[in-house]
């Protein structure tokens, strides 16, 4: 085996296998490295494996879920008022609702995503100007069921059936109010108000 | 909105808590083969000597002991294989079915016979369906002759390893009739391959099993047991050692394991010569391949470890514990290595394992006839 001196000639050293006893040996060499790497796997090694059913990883906030409608505690409304940005940004037209009310006090009472057309590109929840839609870390949305991805309004909106009718009492009532004030007794209104103040 | 999780990872006290219980199973099965072993057995006399003294019924009992042995055992070695290949990985292996997935072969097992047994419309129909028996069989017929102990052991043949090894070369005839009878390429190749493998791995094992049969001058395997009384052939005659290492490289060569596992290389052949089997013929391919392997394991056991010797434990349990050992170094091997290149694998076998094990042979002959 020739071998040119690096530090004497400067030179790239040339290692030529053409001794088939030391490449033998020299495989055998790196077997035992290899093996060493293995058990060093077996014995010392935290087991990575996540049991997914029984144990889950964290989600990332930032993941891309299930969608829901955030809900409005001060208002006591969900903070969507159905001005269907959301539906008219989405490309697949997963979005469709009913509006509920109109001007200051306009909500939603319908609010359907089919989801088994959604491919959770994220524009919908830029287009909304409230942050009135977000998604969420819920990821098991498969089912035997077709009809099964279409989500509505209770299934979307955060705190559920309860929510959904919180913002269609709180709505009305707000609906109500401002009918009121316009058929006629605008002072009573503004009175009450002056008396919060 | 927040999905339930549970936290990563478990406390350490959990996991030593497993390690005692799994530690603590092996020892009570120990245990129970040492009290088994130790009861009264005076009432089966009667009953033995009923089955030996015909001939035909022997066979039969024999045979079905060995039969139902090797499956039960190939359905262990499976799940360990499994869960020993993912310990490697840093994986759990199957943990699902069965306490840490001990049921999960048994799970395949069931789904294998289930299964539609599939023939393809242009294949050799008798030698399709002959291929899988033709593979089994032999490696059954070797069990035959493997002591599990003094007693143990279906024939006390005086040639017991010269027939082992004859035998155990037909399953190269069923793997190439499953490579042939599919009419597909990626099978006939991985059968010519096998075919190449084993009958080039065969040489150099012969080689090494008649070293060994020239130190110990018996062909009989219980004969080569016993007269490792006191020291194991490997320590008594030194030369063994590197006979040893190249009876471990052929014998995963014989098996078809990785680094040899060309004849079902799946990056290159699908899955070689079972590519066409499905279901029970599948199954029965499996078996041949796991029996293969304890059987080369058992051999190994005998030929250099002192086979059923062994303090306290019973002999037929120090056998099977030693060829668990050699078995789980041989995963080892295979889930560590890369696969060879098919002129790698023979250009080693006929450049360096043949003269190796000849020139082994050649000095083993010369200690043995300069020894008293």
């Amino acid at each position: 085996m020739e071998r040119v001196d690096a530090k004497t000639t400067g030179a790239v050293p040339v290692r030529r296998r053409s001794n088939a006893l030391l490449d033998f040996l020299s495989g055998f060499q790196s077997i035992f490295a290899g093996m060493a790497v293995t058990f060093r796997n077996l014995v010392g090694r935290e087991k990575i494996t996540v049991q997914y059913p029984y144990e889950r990883l964290p989600v990332s906030p930032r993941y891309r879920g299930l969608f829901y409608l955030p809900f409005d505690d001060e208002a006591d409304r969900l903070k969507c008022v159905g001005c269907t940005l959301c539906a008219q940004a989405c490309p697949t037209n997963v979005i469709t609702m009913t509006k509920l009310g109109a001007g200051k006090h306009a909500g939603v009472s319908e609010f359907n995503m089919d989801l088994g057309r959604c491919m959770f590109c994220n524009l919908c929840i830029e287009a909304c100007p409230f942050e009135a839609i977000y998604m969420g870390p819920a990821f098991e949305l498969a089912s035997f069921d077709r009809n099964a991805s279409v989500f509505r309004i209770q299934d979307l909106a955060q705190g559920g059936a309860w929510a959904v009718e919180h913002n269609r009492r709180t709505i009305e009532a707000a609906l109500a109010e401002e009918a009121a004030r316009k058929s006629g007794r605008p002072e009573a209104g503004h009175a009450i108000e002056k008396v919060e103040k | 909105m927040s999905v339930a999780t549970t936290p990563m990872g478990v406390s350490k006290a959990y996991k030593a808590g497993q390690l005692l219980a799994g530690l603590a199973i092996v020892a009570i099965i120990l245990i129970l083969s040492i009290v088994v072993a130790h009861l009264p057995w005076g009432w089966a006399q009667p009953i033995v000597s009923f089955i030996g003294e015909r001939p035909l019924l022997n066979a039969f009992v024999k045979a079905f002991i060995v039969a139902n042995f090797v499956a039960v055992h190939v359905l262990f070695l499976i799940w360990w294989e499994r869960k020993f290949a993912g310990w490697l990985q840093a994986r759990l292996g199957p943990m699902h079915t069965g306490w840490k997935g001990l049921a999960q072969t048994v799970a395949d097992a069931v789904k294998l016979l289930l299964k539609e047994d599939i023939v393809p419309a242009k294949a050799d129909y008798p030698l399709f369906a002959l291929a899988p028996y033709l593979a089994f069989i032999p490696t059954l017929m070797t069990f035959m002759v493997l002591p599990f102990s003094l007693t143990w052991v279906g024939c006390d043949y005086p040639l017991g390893a010269l027939y082992a090894l004859a035998v155990s070369t037909i399953a190269a005839l069923g793997i190439l009739a499953a490579g042939w009878g599919g009419n597909n390429k990626y099978a006939l190749l991985g059968g010519m391959r096998a075919v190449a493998q084993l009958i080039s791995y065969e040489i150099p094992m012969v080689v090494v099993v008649l070293t060994v049969v020239c130190m110990v001058n018996t062909m009989s395997l219980t004969q080569i047991v016993t007269r490792q009384e006191g020291l194991w052939n490997i320590v008594r005659y030194p030369i063994l050692i590197p006979a040893f290492l190249i009876y471990l490289v052929c014998s995963m060569a014989e098996v078809n394991r990785a680094p040899f596992d060309l004849p079902e290389a799946e990056s290159e052949l699908v899955s070689g010569f079972h590519t066409e089997y499905s279901g029970m013929r599948f199954a029965f391919f499996f078996l041949a391949e796991f029996a293969n392997n304890f059987f080369t394991a058992g051999f190994a056991v005998i030929l250099f470890f002192g086979g059923w010797l062994g303090p306290v434990l019973p002999g037929p349990v120090w056998f099977t514990l030693k060829a668990l050992i050699y078995i789980t170094i041989m995963m080892w091997i295979r889930w560590t290595l890369p696969r060879l290149r098919i002129d790698q694998m023979m250009g080693f076998c006929w450049k360096l394992l043949v003269p190796a094990s000849l020139a082994v042979l050649c000095v083993a002959a010369l200690w043995a006839v300069s020894l008293p």
